[in-house]
């Protein structure tokens, strides 16, 4: 983290309400920080804990590898060709605006109870955040700076590489780090069938027990997963995309 | 028309037309004109007249509708290697550096960069101090100037600009127009320039095209042989020059 005084007072806010709340509503209902983190630390010895974690890591890493390397490059092209794009453009909008997560049991019927049909799942929701934001960027770039590229002597290659690329790439960070958000949230969903490991079954489990500070466990577990993939994709923006924070 | 030139460039009969949703748009109609090797061309007209689409075509950028460009004899199917284009927004890249701009040309045409030739340009140029800044940081003056690095280490035989200095303020406009007329007698290259500013088409245009729109065609073609001279502009010959094209120009607008 390269901002930890922002971040000390975001946490200490949070801290603050969460404590309000926690009072206000009782025990029973919202564990304190204090009881959580004691729940965590208890938690954090077992090694089932991490397996849950490890569960719901490889899901969401595998979902966003996915739809990067399928839609990050259909996004570039399809940005790219107004006629690819013509034809794309009604199937996309049919299917982009139907809430995938209601095909959880089909994919399980496809694809199995494990890991793809959840993985799978997750992508296709991912996909389409990424492709949309990608192919907008990438239909955007100016035509001065195609001309200026092709006048250099570049070939479509060329354009891609040295102009329609560099040119999405901040975009294309927007994008993960929106599907960042989607990928956690759905995450919770699609664990909570057919499978006994992931932060998702993790927090249903407890829910069933109505052991609350392990609720908050998976919570707080799921937030921070959130914050490293966020801070993961910041680095990676600040390396590769210096000039757009000039 | 007569041209003393051997030709660079030469466009015959060309016509534009783009096609959209709301129908067909002539752009340009039966434009014929030549470029010879060192030939200086400005491009004037009123706004719309097709002036940028002409320079596009030239650079191999639009294919003409009908007609044909040929450059340096040959049928221009695409952007010639050497041509160079400067364009009003500069057409820098903001994700590379001022070297990674200037050098990408050469780069794209599997040719190494000479970093003392290099240095030397960016020094005429009064850039060299900014070779590892991104256009980002700096100002639209230095921007151009960069553009013109990018073009010149192309060591081009035609020099596109597409109303290059239009958006500087006046004095970064003349010093940028002096920095032009001093590579061109240095270099010697053709150049066509597209612009709507009268003194500069008259300082830099040793032939003047004046355009009118709609479509966009040629209204007159005017001699200015002492552009690009030394001192031109401190003369009677160029104010004059000024009010012969400003005349026509309110023909055409």
């Amino acid at each position: 983290m390269n901002r930890p005084l922002d971040y000390l007072w975001g946490v200490l806010v949070l801290l603050a309400m969460w404590q309000l709340a926690a009072w206000t509503a009782g025990e029973n209902a919202i564990a304190s920080p204090w009881i959580t983190l004691v729940a965590l630390v208890s938690e954090a010895e077992t090694a089932k804990f991490w397996r849950h974690i490890g569960a719901s890591s490889f899901r969401i890493l595998a979902a966003l590898c996915i739809s990067f390397v399928v839609a990050v490059p259909l996004g570039l092209y399809l940005g790219s060709s107004r006629r690819a794009d013509r034809i794309a453009r009604p199937l996309i909008y049919l299917t982009y605006p139907v809430p995938k997560i209601v095909f959880l049991p089909l994919a399980m019927l496809i694809f199995g109870l494990g890991d793809l049909s959840k993985i799978m799942l997750l992508s296709i929701i991912l996909f389409f955040q990424l492709l949309i934001t990608t192919r907008d960027a990438a239909r955007g770039v100016s035509r001065s700076a195609k001309h200026s590229l092709l006048s250099l002597g570049g070939n479509r290659l060329d354009l891609f590489v040295h102009v329609i690329w560099p040119a999405t790439l901040p975009a294309v960070f927007t994008a993960l780090r929106i599907a960042t958000g989607t990928v956690v949230a759905v995450l919770f969903f699609v664990e909570s069938l057919g499978t006994r490991y992931g932060m998702g079954f993790y927090i249903l489990d407890a829910w069933g027990r109505a052991d609350i500070p392990q609720i908050f466990v998976g919570i707080l577990v799921l937030a921070l997963m959130g914050v490293i993939l966020y801070e993961t994709f910041d680095v990676l923006e600040r390396v590769y995309c210096r000039w757009s924070q000039l | 028309m007569v041209n003393s030139y051997p030709d660079l460039a030469r466009l015959e009969g060309v016509s534009k037309t783009y096609t959209s949703d709301t129908g067909p748009t002539d752009a340009l109609s039966r434009i014929s004109l030549s470029l010879g090797n060192s030939e200086t061309v400005a491009i004037v007209g009123p706004s719309g007249c097709g002036k940028s689409t002409l320079l596009l075509v030239l650079a191999g950028l639009e294919k003409p509708t009908s007609g044909s460009v040929t450059f340096k004899g040959q049928k221009l199917d695409r952007p010639p290697r050497e041509a160079a284009l400067v364009l009003q927004d500069y057409g820098l890249f903001p994700w590379k550096t001022v070297r990674q701009n200037v050098e990408l040309g050469l780069r794209i045409r599997g040719e190494a960069a000479d970093e003392s030739r290099l240095q030397d340009l960016l020094g005429e140029l009064d850039i060299a101090s900014k070779i590892d800044d991104y256009p980002q940081q700096l100002s639209g003056g230095q921007k151009q100037r960069v553009a013109l690095a990018r073009a010149f280490i192309l060591n081009p035989a035609l020099l596109l600009l597409d109303e290059p200095f239009a958006a500087l303020d006046t004095l970064t406009r003349e010093r940028l127009q002096e920095l032009l007329a001093r590579a061109w007698r240095k270099r010697g290259f053709g150049m066509a320039l597209v612009t709507h500013n009268i003194e500069e088409a008259a300082r830099l245009g040793k032939k003047i095209v004046v355009m009118q729109g709609s479509p966009g065609r040629i209204s007159k073609m005017i001699d200015n042989s002492m552009a690009c001279d030394k001192d031109y502009e401190e003369s009677d010959l160029f104010y004059d020059m000024c009010q012969n094209v400003r005349r026509e120009l309110e023909d055409v607008t």
